[in-house]
């Protein structure tokens, strides 16, 4: 459900008027989703000055293609599409190694980390887990773990096979794991 | 979907992260930009169309002004209606003349010619000499005037004099003898009785000593006749 502005405006009528080029409506929908968006480009981003050059290229574009939302889906997953491809499109000179996987890849083990290690992590520490990971691990884990985008649309948005994708998302997943685990002995 | 997925999803998916002072004065001047750069656009491309429209224009007008001076007959006229006569009595001479030549040689094998390409009246010559007999017993003429006199004509190329002219139609009948000479009716002995009947249809211009001759072998309401509306078809069906 769209939020609604004090002004009583429902996101429906900001966007019909912010196609009219009325700048108030304009920020008014940017101050809606600009706190959720800067966090999804921070999630991609190497560093907080990078995230908001995304994040200002990301909101031009949903402005000067605003005619192009059709009104199917919601706004906001529109919106954070942009801003993720967007993303991408930035960091694209990133070398993505269409590598091939073994077996032992998919022989993951995942180490049944307990459910109250994971209680016990806050935002903030998620962020700087999935932060700390290589660039092309934590990309894929962002899109398919926190975005939900398949390996399929996944290995389209990057250009890679898609067991690439696959083998981005094991690795991500153990690195992860090894690192709650550090955590949690540093903890005890 | 993996726990360790879900715990990321569920704690980051809809997190919210402080948006730094003078974010939204960073994006409003591109915005601005971009509408002032999409308004030059819109008036360029208007200029455009107006200077494209206007040179097509003048190259069209040109054009239709250069085929008028040279070619006048490429302008298609409206649609004109031509009284066709009936058959002048100088038309019926030109049958008398028919008939003269139609013994010549070279006429000969013309009809020589016709027979070959139809098979049809050479097998079965008796037969079709019988049938079209019956047909046409009633109606023997010697020539047809068009009685709906009114005929349109597609008249896309003539402003010339020469196509206003009304247009004469007739149609002689004739027969072909056994050895395939051309025997006109008034020429017809015991012998030659039974001969199968050909058509002449003659058109020409009135005034003009041109025109277009077809003989026809076949019956004619075997024969279809494009050139002719439905209607007409059926009058000079003898």
């Amino acid at each position: 459900m769209s939020p609604l502005k004090p002004n009583s405006l429902t996101e429906r009528d900001l966007i019909e008027r912010s196609l009219k080029g009325d700048r108030t409506s304009q920020r008014d929908l940017f101050e809606m989703y600009s706190a959720k968006m800067l966090a999804v480009c921070n999630r991609y981003a190497r560093h907080s000055a990078e995230a908001e050059d995304m994040f200002q290229e990301g909101f031009i574009k949903v402005f000067t293609n605003l005619s192009k939302f059709t009104g199917e889906g919601s706004f906001e997953g529109w919106i954070r599409r942009i801003m993720v491809n967007t993303s991408l499109k930035s960091i694209a000179k990133m070398s993505f190694k269409n590598e091939s996987i073994g077996l032992e890849d998919y022989q993951e083990k995942d180490n049944k980390l307990a459910p109250e290690v994971f209680s016990k992590l806050s935002v903030d520490d998620l962020m700087a887990l999935v932060n700390d990971l290589p660039e092309g691990y934590k990309i894929v884990f962002n899109l398919f773990a926190i975005e939900g985008y398949s390996h399929k649309e996944i290995a389209q948005m990057l250009n890679v096979e898609v067991s690439t994708s696959r083998s981005q998302l094991v690795k991500a997943r153990r690195m992860l794991q090894r690192k709650i685990k550090d955590l949690q002995k540093i903890a005890v | 979907m993996k726990h360790i997925d879900k715990v990321f999803r569920d704690k980051l998916y809809n997190q919210k992260t402080t948006v730094p002072d003078g974010m939204w004065e960073k994006i409003a001047p591109a915005l601005e930009e971009n509408s002032g750069r999409s308004i030059l656009w819109f008036w360029f491309a208007g200029i455009l169309t107006l200077i494209i429209g206007g040179l097509a224009y003048l190259f069209l007008t040109n054009n239709h002004d250069a085929n008028s001076s040279t070619s006048p007959l490429a302008y298609e006229m409206p649609t004109k209606e031509i009284q066709i006569p009936a058959p002048a009595p100088h038309t019926l001479s030109y049958s008398d003349n028919l008939t003269n030549s139609s013994t010549n040689e070279s006429d000969k094998n013309k009809i020589d010619k016709t027979i070959a390409v139809s098979p049809k009246l050479k097998k079965n010559n008796s037969a079709q000499q019988k049938n079209s007999t019956i047909a046409h017993t009633k109606t023997t003429i010697e020539s047809a005037s068009v009685e709906d006199k009114t005929v349109k004509v597609n008249n896309k190329v003539n402003t010339d004099d020469l196509y206003a002219k009304p247009a004469n139609l007739v149609i002689t009948k004739s027969y072909i003898s056994n050895n395939g000479s051309i025997i006109e009716k008034s020429n017809l002995s015991k012998d030659t009785k039974s001969s199968a009947p050909i058509y002449n249809v003659f058109i020409n211009s009135e005034g003009l000593n041109a025109g277009a001759l077809l003989r026809i072998i076949e019956p004619l309401e075997n024969i279809p006749l494009p050139a002719f509306s439905t209607v007409l078809k059926k009058k000079i069906t003898l």
